[in-house]
């Protein structure tokens, strides 16, 4: 029989990790957004040469020390993106003690993938003889080494996939987790998204005008420029409900539906196709049976984009706008900056400790409407407010489009 | 997967260094036709080594041009999925799908145009031009592709799992199809032979200095290859309605992770013990119904050995000797595209009855101990096969291959 059209089951959040630069954990996520204060600082004075010759602004985790996270040996030559992944993962295996490791499987999102390692090792082809280059580099150009490294450390062996789809990478990841969870190929699914700060794209992507030229770019705002690079890693345990409960494990949201898309025309389309997303959100109401006035709070993919935060702030008016009662719109961007594959399992651990929290974030500092875009709830501060249910967005410039909705559940508040 | 909806291929295609299409193919893997030569593609003066597995010249059509949004890569993918396209009939049916996924498979992805790029500037860092050349080809290029092509707006995905990125590209369309996600999926497995890979698998030590030589003893590593392929998969039901062909039908798809070391197998085989009985148990199938085992045999001396024991775990208890080939002694280890050229391999085995051999083969090695079907194509009636694919990461996959009901090898 036909089990699902479309991934994500009866399937719920029972553990939150992280590390982002806003961060450790979701509440500390939740305090940074809620404070509306950016992560990044505006870059250094431009020298005689120009602005090309500064790295461009970005929010990276200062201090980060696998170490701290991890105490195997080797670990030093992970990848940064591997170390993140190990980082947040590391909080869930605490919590996972009673579920047998080959019951447990992984599903992590990356947008960028190794591309840092692919740089630094084809560098190091050019300089050193072949028999001298670092294998373990090797390995880590890879892109599913971090899923790897995850799994090796800490022995997750139900299944181990990597997917990839730019910033929607890691809300697709965990959309086919529920998937394969619902399939039964895992008891525990760990899926989220992971993607290190990447300066050698974000030069690339500041020459061709997808990256802010000005460090104050946030999204849906009027002086919006572009993006301002992030990184992080973001993983949930999700599990059937039974299993919660069997275990006795929290249930922090759950997992309600997923739609998954692909929009052809939104690379080359200035507007960014706000039909396709509109359409991708109603189809995501329509499958779960909820209306737009069910939903109180829309996490937005927004990134400073001036037409993609134009096209999809077009698409959440259309599907939620135009009267009383609708949804508060949340732009985590605005103050983590674009962490691709890490990205929507941010905005996901956003809305549910806004659901534990009843408090949803407001404008990040800086924040100036757009009188352009439609006249979306975006709160001036932190609003205090009840979430039952809340939409996930998540889009990348090429034309992946991913939704996912977010229900609280009973022991919401037992936490 | 389920009885309510069979994922069945209705349609193949191959772009290899042994052929690049369906019949050139074929006849290579039963007449030992191998595709090592010389690389061409970038300079291997720095390497103990210059042999490899390259795709001949190829000719794109003037109408793909306009949908190659990478580089070779995916010139090759989309070679291999007009052919599948083609032999399926299908594309009335993709064209501006909604309910149609494209699965793309691949390990270093579109990098070619970056080290073209960069060929001429080892002396120095890549510069901001080269880099867009990497940039401006991130790993789902090919899907990308792929949907240009035909416009398709449904689920386009990329799964970069290393040498078992192929099979998982199968696998996971057919599940997808198998749980009416959507109502077919075109799954590609693609990848060009890049001067990276060829460094990091030297340093390794996994590269033959010669030839590529599975199960065999006396067998010094693999060749690397690059290639291309494709496969459209729709609901049995559907399929027999259009009248389309039924090829082979995916039964079933395992999959495991070692958990265990980054480039290197589990000494005992446990993630491949798992995979290769996960797919069995998802095909309702007893080791003892399994007629051919298409290894992943790429030629190692570890992995050849870790693979041949978990065959030997996994089918102690059937009765007489199991036939399993690698096909990689002529195509090379083609990384992410391997895992999905040889379920199109295992496939056109089931079509024909006839297993193809592992060719270059010089005699048992005894740490092995399986039939590996040395160097000759063997006769056989074929209901269903394993296609196995191990990575990096510790991925392991296992396709479970069914000829379709009804069906007799011609």
């Amino acid at each position: 029989m036909i089990e699902s059209r479309e991934p994500a089951g009866d399937c719920v959040v029972t553990a939150v990790g992280l590390i982002a630069p806003a961060g450790r954990t979701s509440r500390g996520l939740h305090d940074r957004l809620c404070r509306g204060d950016p992560c990044w600082r505006p870059s250094p004075a431009s020298p005689p040469g120009g602005a090309e010759d500064v790295e461009p602004a970005a929010a990276s985790i200062g201090g980060f020390n696998i170490k701290e996270f991890l105490d195997r040996r080797g670990s030093k030559d992970l990848s940064r993106t591997s170390q993140l992944a190990c980082a947040a993962a590391a909080p869930l295996a605490g919590g996972l003690k009673d579920v047998a490791p080959e019951a447990i499987g992984i599903v992590l999102g990356t947008g960028w993938g190794s591309l840092p390692s692919v740089v630094a090792f084809e560098w190091e082809t050019c300089t050193l003889p072949v028999r001298q280059v670092n294998p373990l580099l090797f390995a880590e150009t890879v892109s599913n080494a971090p899923a790897g490294q995850v799994s090796i450390q800490f022995g997750w062996s139900a299944f181990n996939l990597t997917v990839s789809s730019g910033a929607a990478s890691g809300l697709a990841a965990i959309a086919e987790g529920s998937d394969l969870l619902s399939a039964g190929r895992a008891e525990v699914v760990i899926a989220g998204g992971a993607d290190a700060i990447n300066f050698e794209a974000l030069r690339v992507l500041r020459a061709e005008g997808t990256a802010a030229s000005d460090p104050g770019s946030l999204p849906f705002s009027r002086s919006r420029s572009g993006l301002i690079g992030g990184e992080g890693a973001c993983l949930f345990a999700l599990e059937s409900p039974a299993s919660a409960r069997a275990r006795g494990a929290p249930e922090l949201a759950r997992l309600r539906g997923a739609r998954l898309r692909y929009t052809p025309e939104m690379d080359a389309s200035p507007a960014g196709c706000p039909d396709a997303v509109a359409a991708l959100l109603q189809d995501l109401l329509d499958g779960t049976g909820l209306g737009a006035r069910d939903i109180q709070l829309v996490v937005a993919s927004a990134c400073g984009s001036p037409g993609g935060d134009r096209a999809e702030a077009r698409a959440i008016d259309a599907v939620f706008g135009g009267a009383p009662g609708q949804p508060m719109v949340v732009a985590p961007k605005g103050v983590l900056g674009e962490t691709w594959g890490a990205s929507g399992p941010l905005a996901i651990a956003a809305a549910v400790e806004s659901m534990r929290a009843r408090r949803v974030p407001g404008r990040p500092r800086g924040f100036a409407p757009d009188p352009e875009l439609p006249p979306l709830d975006i709160p001036s501060g932190p609003r205090e407010a009840r979430v039952r249910n809340a939409v996930v967005l998540a889009r990348s410039g090429a034309g992946h489009l991913v939704a996912v909705l977010l229900s609280e559940t009973e022991d919401r508040h037992a936490a | 997967m389920t009885d309510a909806i069979r994922p069945c291929i209705t349609g193949m295609g191959v772009i290899t260094p042994i052929g690049q299409d369906l019949d050139s193919f074929w006849e290579a893997l039963l007449t030992g036709r191998c595709g090592s030569a010389p690389i061409r593609s970038f300079d291997t003066s720095g390497f103990k080594s210059g042999i490899g597995c390259e795709v001949a010249d190829y000719t794109l059509p003037a109408s793909l041009r306009p949908h190659v949004l990478g580089g070779r890569c995916t010139e090759l993918a989309l070679l291999a999925v007009t052919q599948a396209v083609g032999q399926s009939g299908s594309e009335t049916l993709l064209r501006g799908s909604s309910e149609t996924a494209v699965v793309v498979g691949t390990t270093m992805g579109d990098v070619t145009r970056f080290e073209q790029e960069r060929a001429a500037h080892t002396d120095r860092p890549a510069d901001e031009r080269e880099l867009a050349a990497l940039v401006g080809q991130p790993l789902d290029i090919m899907g990308r592709s792929v949907a240009s092509l035909y416009g398709i707006t449904g689920l386009v995905m990329t799964t970069p799992t290393a040498c078992a990125a192929g099979a998982y590209a199968v696998g996971l369309a057919a599940a997808m199809v198998a749980r009416g996600r959507v109502t077919q999926a075109i799954a590609v497995g693609c990848e060009a032979l890049s001067r990276l890979a060829f460094a990091g698998f030297t340093r390794l030590g996994a590269m033959s200095p010669d030839a590529c030589r599975p199960f065999s003893r006396e067998r010094r590593g693999l060749l690397l290859g690059e290639g291309a392929a494709a496969v459209v998969i729709e609901p049995d039901t559907a399929a027999r309605r259009r009248g389309a062909e039924i090829l082979g039908v995916v039964d079933g798809f395992g999959l495991s992770c070692d958990a265990h070391h980054i480039t290197g197998p589990h000494p005992e085989g446990a993630g491949a013990v798992a995979a290769m009985t996960r797919a069995l148990r998802e095909g309702r199938l007893a080791p003892s119904d399994v007629d051919y085992i298409n290894a992943h045999g790429t030629g190692t001396s570890l992995n050849d050995k870790v693979e041949s024991l978990a065959v030997r775990r996994v089918f102690a208890g059937t009765p007489g000797t199991l036939p399993v080939s690698s096909i990689k002694a002529l195509t090379g280890h083609m990384m992410g595209a391997a895992g999905c050229v040889e379920a199109v391999a295992s496939v056109l085995a089931l079509r024909h009855g006839v297993i193809p051999p592992t060719w270059n083969w010089l005699g048992e090695d005894p740490e092995c101990g399986i039939d590996c079907v040395p160097n000759q194509p063997r006769e056989k009636p074929l209901r269903h096969v394993l296609s196995n694919s191990y990575a990096f990461g510790g991925n392991n996959a296992s396709l479970l291959l069914s000829a379709p009901r009804g069906a007799s090898a011609s």
